[in-house]
């Protein structure tokens, strides 16, 4: 059959689809643009169905949580040890009895409990938790849950996230400690979850600042635009995109962004703080929902924040049939607003693009619930993580209904437990997670230990 | 002989192919969205993108992608010579003072996208967000600096050593201190969104710290 004369030309002109994403990425190489320029291109010109294949960020946006002073107790709650939770002894530090479920579709073993939050999420979705490093009884933040080969993992986070430029890289929340890592940025330290609204304020938009008064900085970015207009290249196709951006950003500028992260009582509604919720969880809340909105706007790729810290020894008086629950509804609530906000940047759910990874100092002895002693079996401690998928999802390393620890080795297998290696390899599969499976981008500080079909998803070709 | 004529039907006829092509009668190319079909059709395609002939007319204008991205690109300003460029203008980059020029250029490298050594990763050369944005509020937290200094800066005085000048006394944008700032000579457009800024702004004198922050901002949009 005869051509038409529109796909003759399609042809002709090298137009189809195809032929279209790779000119447009061969001219994004070829001019320097970033990933995300040749992204908005493409969104531009062809569409967000096209745009989206490249628009993957190289990094996760990560959200470390540090439940120092016994805090870390309230995740062994929600994610109890497979045996302690089945063994059903009413002494055990398991508050549902009975009420333990498998979940299906995950690597390893998980039992979750009516508490558990991101229970509805697919297997493969769900948590990893890692036996791994000592237990520091009553120290706010614990080291040898957080070091890989020398390095601190929030500052490897930083530092792996360095591929994605945003305006602060990482922020921590009151005096939790991000060490070291070659490359890490320098965090912004704030008082609190409400803090960091501050932080993303421009010094001219701020009181007192030259922008600070709404028609100046409407009249800046007028101006700007006005100006911009009188280069002789700015209206080229070759530098649009670019002086759109920049455009964005003289916007930005002016913006005070306290009304744009501001906590509002509908969030506050949506994560079921009231009157009755405990300061301790309401500050985690209210911390989750500034951050959702600084990720939205690419803001911060990291924050790093305290929890709990309430060494709950008298947990099992009657605390645990109120905290759990309420802590669950901020949970779930945080991982509802990450799915269901897109990235500004990279148009994808935030739910697909953060890592969340959970630590402190003990998570109390799992096999007595009275008064909830400090001591762990093996001197254990656990970090819990979600992945967003890039980990095999389930326990690596145990401790069972006779107290008896199990750590795991390089393969991923059950092995006598060793804090200093499951903690080393816990802390790269963290790292793995958060540059998506590249095995590569994190051999600076794994220094080679493999993760890829072991602890991490391998990477899709 | 048989081939020649083959030959010469089949010249004829890609000739006229290659004349539809550079003459198009009309508009054959069906509507955004017409062609759209699922997975079951069996030329499902979307048409919706850019169209050939814009492309054309663009290539003509400003020349093959090989040309235009050498001579038309808009990489961001380095770190370094946004350094030098406040240098330049009499901006301490050394101060310390929280939110000054200084302290915004030297604690912002990342966002203003500065080559990460130890983590093996190079300067950023687009223009983002975030670089752009810190970028701008430095020359805002600059103006009044640079509008104190004009009259004293090496790059601002003309041939024969005589300072250039912001603003008259009347707050009118004066063309030596607006081509100082610029690095090519002001235009009158230029001058007049210089005046309407002071006007427009809340009071003049923000006006003018207002109009020097988007000049530069406008002029050190790309390297």
């Amino acid at each position: 059959m005869a051509k038409s004369k529109t796909t003759i030309r399609d042809e002709r002109q090298q137009l189809t689809r195809r032929a279209l994403i790779k000119w447009t990425v061969a001219a994004g190489a070829a001019l320097g643009v970033s990933r995300a320029k040749v992204f908005e291109i493409l969104e531009g010109s062809a569409g967000k169905g096209l745009a989206m294949a490249a628009a993957e960020s190289p990094t996760t946006r990560s959200v470390h949580i540090v439940a120092g002073n016994g805090g870390l107790a309230w995740f062994q709650l929600f994610w109890p040890q497979v045996d302690i939770a089945k063994a059903r002894n009413p002494n055990f530090a398991w508050h549902k009895i009975g009420m333990e479920t498998d979940v299906a579709g995950t690597d390893n073993p998980l039992v979750i409990g009516p508490d558990t939050p991101f229970a509805a999420m697919p297997g493969s979705r769900q948590m990893t938790m890692f036996v791994c490093g000592a237990n520091e009884t009553h120290t706010n933040n614990p080291q040898s849950t957080v070091g890989l080969n020398g390095n601190n993992i929030f500052s490897v986070a930083s530092a792996l996230q360095a591929s994605s430029p945003s305006v602060i890289p990482i922020v921590t929340i009151g005096d939790v400690d991000i060490g070291t890592a070659p490359g890490a940025a320098r965090p912004a330290n704030v008082g609190d979850g409400g803090g960091i609204v501050n932080l993303f304020n421009s010094a001219a938009s701020r009181a007192g600042g030259l922008l600070s008064n709404l028609a100046d900085a409407q009249l800046y970015k007028s101006h700007y635009d006005s100006f911009t207009q009188l280069n002789r290249a700015a209206n080229r196709s070759t530098t649009k995109s670019a002086y759109t951006t920049a455009s964005g950003a003289a916007s930005f500028l002016g913006t005070n962004l306290a009304s744009k992260l501001q906590i509002e009582q509908t969030d506050l509604d949506r994560y079921g703080v009231d009157g009755n919720t405990r300061n301790n969880v309401a500050d985690i809340a209210r911390t989750f929902i500034v951050t959702v909105k600084a990720f939205k706007m690419g803001l911060t790729n990291s924050v790093v924040m305290p929890a709990m810290r309430d060494d709950p020894h008298g947990a099992f008086n009657g605390d645990v049939n109120t905290v759990p629950a309420s802590m669950k509804k901020v949970f779930d609530a945080f991982m509802n607003d990450l799915h269901a906000t897109t990235d500004d940047n990279t148009m994808q759910s935030l739910a697909d693009d953060t890592v969340i990874t959970i630590h402190g100092d003990t998570t109390k002895d799992p096999t007595d619930r009275n008064n909830w002693p400090d001591g762990t079996p093996g001197n254990t401690n656990v970090v819990y993580v979600y992945s967003a998928g890039h980990l095999k999802s389930g326990w690596f390393g145990s401790v069972d209904r006779n107290g008896k620890a199990l750590g795991f080795g390089p393969d991923g297998k059950a092995a006598p437990y060793n804090s200093a290696n499951t903690a080393k390899l816990g802390m790269a599969s963290i790292a793995y997670a958060i540059a998506k499976r590249d095995e590569r981008a994190i051999a600076n500080f794994a220094n080679g230990i493999p993760i890829s079909g072991i602890f991490g998803r391998p990477k899709d070709l | 002989m048989k081939n020649f004529l083959i030959l010469g039907l089949l010249g004829v006829g890609l000739g006229a192919c290659t004349e539809d092509l550079s003459k198009p009668a009309d508009d054959t190319t069906p509507p955004a969205g017409a062609t759209s079909g699922d997975q079951t059709t069996t030329f499902d395609h979307d048409n919706s993108g850019i169209s050939p002939w814009d492309l054309i007319d663009r290539l003509e204008k400003e020349g093959p992608p090989k040309y235009t991205s050498h001579v038309h690109s808009c990489p961001k300003v380095r770190v370094a010579t946004l350094g030098n460029v406040l240098t330049s203008l009499g901006v301490n980059i050394g101060n310390a003072t929280a939110l000054s020029a200084g302290d915004l250029y030297r604690s912002g490298g990342n966002a203003l996208g500065a080559a990460n050594f130890a983590n093996r990763i190079r300067e950023n050369i687009g223009v983002s967000t975030s670089g752009a944005s810190r970028e701008f509020d430095i020359f805002a937290a600059a103006a009044d600096e640079i509008i104190a200094n004009v009259g004293t800066l090496e790059r601002c005085k003309d041939a024969g050593g005589n300072p250039a000048t912001l603003f008259d006394t009347s707050d009118a944008c004066l063309p030596t201190g607006i081509t100082c700032l610029l690095g090519v000579p002001a235009s009158v457009a230029h001058l007049d969104f210089c005046n309407l800024t002071i006007q427009n702004a809340s009071d003049h004198a923000t006006g003018k710290r207002i109009a020097v922050a988007a000049m530069l901002a406008a002029a050190y949009t790309c390297e």
